[in-house]
């Protein structure tokens, strides 16, 4: 068994239909009699872009980056690093890349090729967020939460300072929803800290083990459509965790034989 | 693996006669090919993959039958447990050209059957692939940072390691031709349609290649004669998307990470393995920064004899650079005649015969992503 990997969770974002926010989001959870709102598309703010950057920057980008904001709250952006992952990426921006280069590829896009590169939301967050930090991007297919926060509680333990862990993907569109079906737009990110004496936050404590993960639904069940419907909402049980609901293990897949077991705990 | 053929021995005897790989562009999947230069890998196998075809993974395929990987690998595997070898893979475009073979013949909008895989279609594909190929069972990440992916992966691995998640990383770099990045650069007007002339004065954009490289890390008690990778610093630009900082801000952090976390000086390093894509702004941003930051160590880009082989580029220069060190040969950069005069002084325009201990690898990609990988010989770690 591998070493143990901690981290308390400072801060959370969340981006979704119908809930634009972290607060919106704990407004609802405590809320049992309202529904879990319909629809595809999250309306991100992401305030913390310079205008002309926030014109330019596809929704993926804008989706990303307003969870991160809600993460750091506070916090001074210009040191901390980032792991971003995302299972599909932008695929409206893939979509539409391939669906010219199909036809008449001599007039695909520069700026839709630009925002082509997976760390597209990386790359604008280290610009909103003035951070020359490492960012990275990552891709770790539909179950991508395991390795994810594996690599974010690694940065956290190797730079001894605060982490972002943003994870998003957007609404599936064109053919590869064949192949990568994705129900709607879902934005978490988590500001991991070093574990002080008197840090807040959760408490969360890892480990890397051999064999195979269990189910983690949400507690409420009212959002399963959503935990099933986007890669990047399989952090929705931690998040309810962060926000009150009872400390519980985790149990993730890293890969074909082994997983993260995580706990949880509520600070002193 | 790349345009300078299969295996190690191909890429050192190109690399001490100073070979290029490049020809002229006969990848066209849709119409006349664009009039440019290439770096194809030859002898991609007519034979399927296994369990999943694609480029890449022949390409992969072909990859670990070079140098008796596979058998090096499994007997990792043996020896360390499959659940204790971790794969951390690089790529920018991953399956991206099967993904557009599937939309040339879409069928009433859906995927054709026969391409409907959906590893085919998002970026872990190729680990998930790999992972099955060769029973690795412990945790598998791809990172996707462009242009310094493969680099990255380096540090990402060795967090592994030192963290005692794993005990063997295979780190791999791999991108395939595909029209996504030859008509997407092609659009930013950053491909020269003569072969690329990294650093030179009248350079005019990359030439695209394609590669895999594969390496395995190990803790240094379990591989003492094996060369170190010393470190891997890693910035942002905070800059622009798709232009670097014009100072080299990033990347000089980049360097100041690397050296800090190897706690040597700058001319510790006898190498540098420069990042030299032959595009107007990298070249000059990259050129001053080494002359302010590393002056006097000899320097090259083997882009010109490889192309900008994009994801994959970061470990494919990484294992160059090993060769370099373990060969006693500083690669030339091929194509250029005429150097920047920042760089004239430092920079190798042909092969030189001389033992190296220690060297530096430049990696920069799109987002304003930087590596820079730290690597020496094993008697001058």
């Amino acid at each position: 068994m591998s070493a143990v990997l901690h981290a308390a969770v400072t801060g959370w974002g969340l981006c979704a239909p119908g809930l634009d926010d972290a607060a919106a989001f704990a407004d609802w959870l405590r809320d049992p009699t309202r529904a879990l709102p319909g629809g595809r598309s999250a309306r991100p703010a992401a305030a913390c872009m310079a205008p002309a950057e926030h014109r330019r920057a596809p929704h993926a980008v804008r989706l990303a980056l307003e969870a991160a904001t809600q993460a750091l709250g506070t916090h001074r952006a210009t040191c901390i690093g980032a792991v971003f992952c995302s299972a599909f990426g932008d695929m409206a921006n893939t979509d539409a890349i391939l669906s010219t280069l199909a036809q008449t590829p001599d007039q695909v896009s520069p700026t839709r090729f630009t925002h082509s590169v997976h760390n597209a939301a990386a790359g604008h967050w280290s610009m909103a967020a003035a951070s020359h930090a490492s960012m990275s991007a990552l891709a770790c297919g539909r179950e991508g939460i395991g390795p994810a926060l594996l690599a974010a509680l690694l940065e956290v333990r190797t730079s001894a300072a605060p982490q972002l862990l943003v994870m998003f993907d957007v609404a599936d569109a064109g053919a590869l929803a064949d192949a990568a079906p994705c129900a709607l737009d879902f934005a978490v990110a988590l500001l991991l800290a070093p574990v002080v004496d008197d840090a807040f936050g959760l408490r969360l404590h890892a480990r890397v083990q051999a064999g195979h993960a269990s189910p983690n639904a949400p507690c409420d069940t009212r959002l399963q459509p959503w935990y099933a419907g986007s890669p990047a909402a399989r952090a929705l049980p931690l998040l309810e965790v962060c926000l009150g609901a009872a400390p519980r293990r985790f149990t993730w897949p890293l890969g074909s034989g082994t997983l993260l077991s995580l706990d949880c705990e509520h600070p002193p | 693996m790349s345009a300078l053929g299969t295996g190690c021995a191909a890429h050192a005897a190109a690399l001490r006669a100073g070979r290029s790989g490049l020809r002229r562009n006969d990848y066209a999947p849709i119409g006349m090919p664009l009039p440019c230069w290439i770096g194809r890998v030859e002898g991609i196998p007519q034979q399927p993959a296994p369990g999943l075809d694609s480029r890449l993974h022949r390409l992969l395929m072909l990859a670990l039958a070079q140098d008796d990987f596979s058998v090096t690998l499994a007997r990792t595997l043996a020896d360390c447990g499959a659940t204790r070898v971790a794969l951390v893979l690089g790529t920018s475009t991953a399956n991206i050209e099967a993904s557009e073979q599937a939309y040339r013949r879409l069928d009433h909008g859906h995927l054709p059957h026969d391409l409907a895989d959906a590893r085919l279609h998002h970026l872990h594909g190729p680990a998930e692939w790999l992972c099955a190929h060769t029973a690795i069972a412990g945790p598998a990440f791809t990172v996707s940072t462009a242009c310094s992916a493969s680099a990255k992966a380096f540090g990402l691995g060795a967090r592994l390691l030192h963290a005692d998640i794993a005990d063997a990383v295979l780190v791999v770099g791999a991108d395939s031709l595909c029209a996504s990045t030859l008509y997407g650069f092609n659009a930013l007007e950053l491909v020269d349609t003569a072969p690329c002339r990294p650093f030179d004065v009248e350079r005019a954009g990359l030439s695209i290649g394609e590669g895999v490289a594969l390496a395995l890390l190990r803790r240094v008690a379990d591989a003492p004669v094996a060369p170190r990778l010393l470190a891997c610093g890693e910035s942002s630009d905070a800059h622009h998307l798709s232009a670097p900082h014009p100072e080299g801000m990033g990347a000089t952090r980049a360097l100041l990470a690397a050296l800090h976390e190897c706690a040597l000086p700058a001319d510790a390093f006898d190498y540098i393995n420069l990042h030299g894509t032959a595009s107007h702004h990298n070249d000059a941003v990259e050129a001053a920064l080494v002359a302010r930051a590393l002056p006097g160590i000899c320097a090259s880009s083997t882009k010109g004899v490889t192309g900008h082989t994009l994801g994959a580029a970061g470990a494919l220069e990484a294992v160059l650079t090993l060769l370099a060190l373990q060969e006693g040969v500083v690669p030339g950069t091929v194509g250029c005649v005429r150097p920047e005069p920042d760089i004239a002084a430092q920079l190798v325009l042909a092969p030189q015969q001389c033992a190296l201990r220690r060297a530096l690898s430049f990696s920069f990609g799109f987002g304003g992503s930087n590596a820079c990988l730290a690597f020496a010989r094993a008697d001058a770690a």
